[in-house]
């Protein structure tokens, strides 16, 4: 199956309902355990950039974020928030519960990933890695709407809790 | 199952009467939420609303987190008790269906959303009736 037949399965809208909703929730929980709520427009920048650039744009918007903040007051936990995000998307290799390592695991239940023989000469490996990383960043691309529609509620949710408490 | 089939034929006759015995089965727990939307004085409108998204959406969890966005918006701190326990009453649903739908990820997918669009009748029915009766029009 390709990564386009898969994309449009049931299965990957499960997927999309389910555990990445899982892996959302937990993130969003993990971060508030260990940092002071972000400002509400951080977080509802992200949807329009994703839904514009795409993962190109998410990138970007994370690794300017992470540059940019020059007050020391504030600067930590901003910092600490797209830090977070870079670290549960972007980096590689993915950390165990980040949403990169989850689709991961996801496309390697599916067979989606070429496997590369290590007989095989070293053109042919890095083929091989530039396809297949192709296909996770596909992949990543279709999720990361989805995956930000739960982390931004359960976000805000969970902030407005602790207000009320 | 193949994503072909159309929803009508996903659903027999067998199907349909567990989701009918579930939804019976969870009726006390949606009267106590349509009677708390009352007691907490949700407005119509917003009642109303979330009906629309609840038929009008094509995941479970867009849903949940509609819900959860209501009350990262309320200031008034109403759908913060009512959100409780409809998530509580919705996490019962999704594993229903899930136990019902034995794998198969198209009917898993239906049936939440049908599962949940019952109970959604069942909480809104109680709301509307709950506010009459506080407003004295009692049948």
């Amino acid at each position: 199956m390709t990564i386009e037949n898969y994309l449009r399965t049931k299965g990957y809208l499960r997927f999309q309902d389910e555990k990445i909703r899982e892996n959302a929730f937990t993130a969003v929980e993990t971060f508030l355990k260990n940092y002071a709520p972000e400002k509400k427009n951080q977080l509802r920048a992200i949807p329009p950039v994703i839904n514009v650039s795409g993962l190109a744009g998410l990138k970007k918007l994370i690794i300017n974020q992470m540059n940019k903040n020059t007050n020391k007051d504030a600067e930590q936990n901003i910092n600490a928030f797209w830090n977070f995000l870079n670290t549960n998307i972007l980096v590689e290799p993915a950390p165990d519960n980040s949403l990169r390592q989850t689709v991961i695991n996801e496309l390697k239940t599916h067979n989606l990933f070429i496997e590369s023989p290590l007989s095989q000469d070293k053109v042919e490996q890095r083929k091989i890695r530039k396809t297949n990383n192709h296909i996770l960043e596909t992949a990543l691309e279709r999720t990361l709407l989805v995956y930000f529609e739960h982390f931004i509620s359960h976000y805000f949710y969970l902030v407005k809790q602790g207000a009320a408490s | 199952m193949d994503s072909t089939v159309k929803k009508s034929q996903l659903f027999t006759p067998e199907v349909l009467k567990k989701i009918d015995l579930f939804l019976e089965s969870i009726y006390p727990e949606s009267e106590k939420t349509g009677l708390l939307m009352a007691k907490k004085e949700l407005k119509n409108t917003q009642v109303r609303k979330l009906e629309k998204i609840i038929t009008s959406a094509s995941r479970f969890s867009e849903i949940i987190n509609f819900i959860k966005n209501q009350v990262g918006k309320d200031n008034e701190h109403k759908w913060l008790p009512i959100s409780e326990i409809m998530l509580e009453q919705l996490k019962g649903i999704e594993n229903k269906a899930i136990e019902l739908g034995c794998d198969d990820d198209l009917l898993i997918m239906e049936m939440k959303l049908k599962i949940t669009r019952g109970w959604a009748r069942q909480v809104a029915c109680h709301y509307f009736y709950s506010n009459k009766s506080e407003n004295g029009h009692k049948p």
